[in-house]
């Protein structure tokens, strides 16, 4: 079969144009589907490990409320600890009181400074000094142990206990404490 | 066997080379590529209509956790300042020195010979409380020093049983020209100051120094 002039310029140019019709769906119309897809797959690919940081945080802030919430439960327990008050009005009759079960008829308690705790958010540290005349020494430790045992916010920082020069078979005894108190 | 003429054979060649024509093969070739392709483009518009479903729910849950998880973080600041309070608070409590076990021992170790004029003692508060401990008296006995010297020893082995670390030194001892009477008998006496360091716990010993590779 021969082809003619006229038919070879006619399939030169159908072939011309199928190759723009080619490429033009190549670029004018699936390239631009494709390259939204990539763009899409991309975005996804970065927000996926951001999403699970951002319930990774979730999960740990939840937990540390639940650890936050017994904390403030037992923050609270220790808050009832402590009466309300201006602490000079109800420690020395508590002192007083604590020793005068075990034969300290005398006991006299001084507030000698009050700072803020650093370490504890809403707590203040109050020292004070206690002076007790006349105490029998094992009475006065059953009394120091019932006494230390009712107040956990209280740590004694020094104790003194020396014999009375009249009264050899009594002792005075002076400590120095500090509180931990709710402000 | 009869003869058959066929007269329409220039007709019949003229239909069968018709239907095999090129150009209408050709035109059906690029007919069903076109179909082809417009079927795949139609397929990815598709993939695409899920792709951006899933982008849009995947963008909303994005803009949803993330402001969440940024105020989770700066509540968490607060959670842990509570926790740490609580820890510490609770740390004090539980660490702290109870002075009337201390002053139980001691007076487990007093014997009738020894006479304890002043105790004094004073706590230190770091890493470890330490206590340090000044015990003032008079011994009394044939041989005074020795009975001080047993007390030293009883007051250590005493505070040995509930402290890890416990010293009990000499800071004096001296004989005293005057005598005690014990028992209805006149006893040579001396005079003592011991002190005790007691420690609620064991340093952590320091680390050995590296060596540099040379």
């Amino acid at each position: 079969m021969k082809l003619g002039k006229e038919e070879i310029k006619r399939i030169f140019l159908a072939g011309a144009f199928a190759l723009a019709v080619v490429y033009a769906f190549f670029n004018g119309l699936l390239g631009p589907v494709l390259k939204s897809q990539a763009a899409m797959r991309k975005s996804i690919a970065e927000l996926a490990p951001r999403i699970q940081e951002a319930k990774l945080v979730l999960a740990k802030a939840q937990e540390s409320e639940r650890a936050a919430q017994s904390a403030k439960d037992v923050l609270a327990q220790i808050a009832q600890m402590t009466p309300h008050g201006a602490p000079v009005a109800w420690f020395p009759p508590q002192v007083a009181a604590a020793f005068k079960t075990q034969g300290a008829d005398k006991a006299l308690t001084r507030l000698i400074g009050e700072t803020p705790e650093k370490e504890i958010a809403g707590y203040d540290k109050v020292s004070w000094a206690v002076e007790l005349p006349r105490v029998e020494f094992f009475s006065f430790g059953q009394a120091l142990a019932d006494f230390e045992n009712s107040q956990p916010l209280l740590e004694i920082y020094s104790l003194s206990i020396e014999a009375n020069r009249e009264a050899a078979e009594t002792q005075r005894v002076l400590m120095s404490a500090q509180h931990l108190i709710k402000k | 066997m009869p003869l058959r003429l066929n007269l329409y054979h220039e007709i019949e060649r003229d239909k069968r080379a018709k239907s095999r024509d090129p150009l209408k093969l050709g035109i059906l070739a690029v007919l069903c590529v076109a179909a082809g392709m417009v079927s795949y483009y139609f397929w990815q518009l598709g993939v695409l209509r899920g792709i951006e479903q899933s982008h849009r729910v995947t963008r909303a849950q994005f803009e949803d956790l993330v402001p969440k998880a940024e105020a989770a973080k700066k509540r968490e600041q607060e959670f842990a300042d509570v926790v740490k309070s609580k820890e510490r608070l609770v740390e004090r409590m539980e660490e702290r020195f109870h002075w009337a076990p201390f002053l139980a021992q001691m007076g487990k170790v007093v014997e009738g010979d020894v006479q304890i004029t002043k105790l004094s003692g004073e706590l230190q508060v770091a890493k470890i409380r330490r206590c340090n401990l000044a015990v003032e008296g008079v011994a009394a006995g044939a041989d005074p020093r020795k009975t001080a010297e047993h007390l030293r020893v009883a007051i250590r082995d005493e505070l040995l049983t509930r402290f890890k670390v416990v010293n009990a030194t000499f800071r004096t001892l001296e004989e005293s020209p005057t005598p005690a009477n014990i028992h209805g008998k006149p006893q040579g006496t001396a005079l003592f100051l011991i002190q005790v360091q007691v420690a609620t716990g064991e340093e952590t010993p320091p680390k050995p120094p590296t060596r540099k590779k040379r």
